[in-house]
């Protein structure tokens, strides 16, 4: 199995995002001394959480534009590269959602509270955020630069709103109920099937330019 | 086995050429080892098939012969049955083609044998 | 011995037909010489019968199984392409030592020593990045890929464009040395014809999405020949051969004649008969301009 580049490359990805995240946390603590030291670690896991997303959806095509084509270029088959790239999804997702649980546990958010509201919701987010950038990548093999930046910037402007309603959601975790937090899990599981299968028959015809 | 290469004639006559001219000249010796296809694939840059080819002509004319496991050899008597085939290769061609030529200019054979004598041979 | 044979490989880009029901059978053990004008199909073919490509219809087997995402055929071919690193692509930020550690993880054969060694003599740092490499550079590592990659089955597309004559002739030697001790089979495109004729066992030309032509390069030589004289001699000397790319200049003509097994230009007839190289007979073959 060659996952290994794709994991490798998860890595370092993930690498890029937790300096993004800490170099924004660390500007925002320059900002404000008035927070506790509870409230940055907050941010810091939401940052990790929102960098994470963020950038799976933006550079979801690169995976097509620079990963895809150098893994089949090398003798890749086609399967292996659709499973690479859930690969590297996975570890991505699962490092920063890891590290920013980490940091939640440090502010003394209960297990319980992490296991069935922020975990789940994290999940979701990279769910959502991933198929997007599924959906883009898979877009930028077939269009030019032109359509596909101006599909992006609509995308991100769609999404900046979403963030909005995420933090929006974290800030409320409290009063949410498990009921929603399944619904928003289930919903980002099915968008990301629905991807996923777009991804596959684009991924079928894939060919080195 | 210096020689360069050239365009002229086709690539395995030529190697086959050279390893009859450096037998002629002494550099190999009757008995001794030829270097193998691979050498002088890498020597001349060629295909070592190629090179088999033009060695392949000086075994069928019974110039070199292999010895199995150990490479090519010259065969014994080799320098007498290239000079010979050289000198018949001369008149057939080069004194063919002199004679030819000296007609189409006009010069009576005469007047060639005479210019012949002049010559330092 | 192995065979690698397109069976009527079929690919069209829309309306545009690039390769046109083209067969071909590869035995392993030699190195093919590929040649073809720009646009005949070189890449695309070389690309289809590595799996970078899907074929419009028709396919690639090797020893008669499909290779088209096939795993255990596919670890017996590669092909190194040329590398076309624009600035903006996300490659050109990938060092060296990163695209060749990529290599590394997916071929299965890689000689790591043999990678290093080649980046040695050719002076290559590996912690230079491919978007600031030149264009004979980048010809470098596409050929320590290939070479390192050890595949049974190895395809390069142009590797020495970009390099000069002293590389190239490094190249060679590169070739022939790995050839000789390993007997991998080599499939080279080229556009430097006569360089590569000396090293090429057999001469695959491809023309307007066809094989033309798939011959032991000597024996392809070694047939073909240029005939010149007046205009009505020569047309009798070669009538009935198979002639190509006449050329005229007043009242002489001179015809590119490739002579099969047993045949001969017509004696008697005022015509001198030259040799031609494997450049020339490529020109006469797929040059239209003087028809």
């Amino acid at each position: 199995m060659r996952l290994r580049y794709w994991a490798q490359e998860g890595l370092k990805f993930t690498g890029i995002i937790m300096a993004a995240a800490l170099f924004y946390t660390f500007l925002m603590i320059g900002q404000d001394t008035r927070e506790t030291w509870n409230e940055y670690l907050e941010m810091g896991a939401l940052y990790l959480g929102m960098f994470g997303a963020c950038m799976c959806m933006i550079l979801g095509t690169s995976v097509y534009q620079v990963h895809a084509p150098l893994a089949i270029s090398l003798g890749s088959t086609r399967k292996e590269v659709f499973l690479g790239i859930q690969c590297y999804r996975f570890v991505i997702a699962c490092i920063l959602l890891a590290v920013a649980a980490l940091l939640l546990m440090l502010t003394g958010e209960t297990a319980h509270s992490l296991v069935w509201t922020i975990l789940p919701l994290g999940v979701a987010a990279f769910l959502l955020f991933n198929s997007i950038g599924a959906v883009l990548g898979c877009l930028s093999t077939k269009l030019g630069r032109g359509a596909l930046i101006a599909i992006s910037i609509l995308t991100m402007l769609l999404c900046v709103g979403g963030v909005g309603a995420a933090v929006l959601i974290i800030a409320l975790k409290y009063s949410l109920r498990g009921n929603v937090v399944l619904v928003v899990l289930g919903i980002g599981t099915l968008v990301y099937a629905m991807s996923m299968i777009f991804e596959v028959l684009t991924i079928k015809k894939f060919s080195v330019k | 086995m210096q020689q360069k290469l050239t365009e002229d004639k086709s690539i395995y006559l030529q190697i086959s050429q050279m390893i009859e001219t450096d037998i002629l000249r002494g550099i190999l010796l009757e008995e001794e080892r030829v270097p193998s296809t691979n050498e002088l694939a890498k020597l001349y840059t060629i295909n070592p098939a190629t090179a088999a080819k033009g060695v392949n002509i000086l075994v069928d004319e019974g110039i070199l012969y292999k010895k199995r496991g150990i490479g090519m050899f010259v065969a014994n008597g080799a320098v007498e049955k290239i000079r010979i085939r050289r000198k018949n290769a001369f008149y057939q061609m080069r004194l063919t083609e002199l004679l030819t030529e000296a007609r189409s200019l006009g010069i009576s054979k005469d007047e060639l044998i005479a210019q012949i004598m002049r010559e330092e041979l | 011995m192995s065979f690698l044979r397109c069976e009527n490989l079929s690919k069209s880009y829309g309306q545009k037909v690039v390769l046109n029901e083209l067969n071909l059978e590869l035995e392993s053990g030699k190195i093919y010489g590929l040649i073809g004008r720009n646009g005949a199909g070189k890449t695309t073919m070389l690309s289809i019968m590595s799996n970078q490509n899907p074929t419009s219809s028709g396919m690639v087997t090797l020893d008669g199984d499909n290779i088209w995402e096939n795993r255990k055929a596919l670890d017996r071919i590669c092909f190194s392409r040329e590398l076309n690193i624009t600035a903006e692509s996300g490659l050109a930020a990938y060092t060296v030592k990163r695209y060749l550690g990529a290599a590394a993880l997916y071929l299965p054969h890689w000689d790591k020593e043999m990678a290093a060694h080649l980046m040695q003599s050719f002076q290559l740092d590996p912690k230079a990045k491919l978007g600031k490499l030149s264009k004979g550079m980048l010809s470098m590592v596409t050929i320590i890929v290939a070479m390192a990659s050890k595949a049974e089955f190895t395809f390069l597309d142009e590797p020495v464009a970009g390099l000069d004559v002293v590389a190239r002739e490094q190249f060679y030697k590169l070739l022939l040395d790995e050839y000789t001790e390993t007997g991998r089979t080599f499939v080279i495109s080229t556009h430097i014809i006569e360089e590569a004729a000396d090293v090429m066992e057999e001469v695959i030309i491809l023309n307007k999405g066809k094989i033309i032509l798939k011959e032991n390069t000597q024996d392809l030589i070694d047939r073909a020949c240029y005939v010149t004289g007046l205009a009505e001699q020569v047309d009798q000397a070669v009538s009935g051969l198979e002639c190509h790319h006449p050329e005229s200049l007043g009242r002489s003509k001179g015809v590119t004649v490739l002579l099969k097994s047993g045949e001969h230009i017509g004696s008697g007839f005022d015509v001198t008969v030259q040799p031609l190289n494997l450049q020339k007979i490529f020109v006469a073959l797929c040059g239209e301009e003087a028809q």
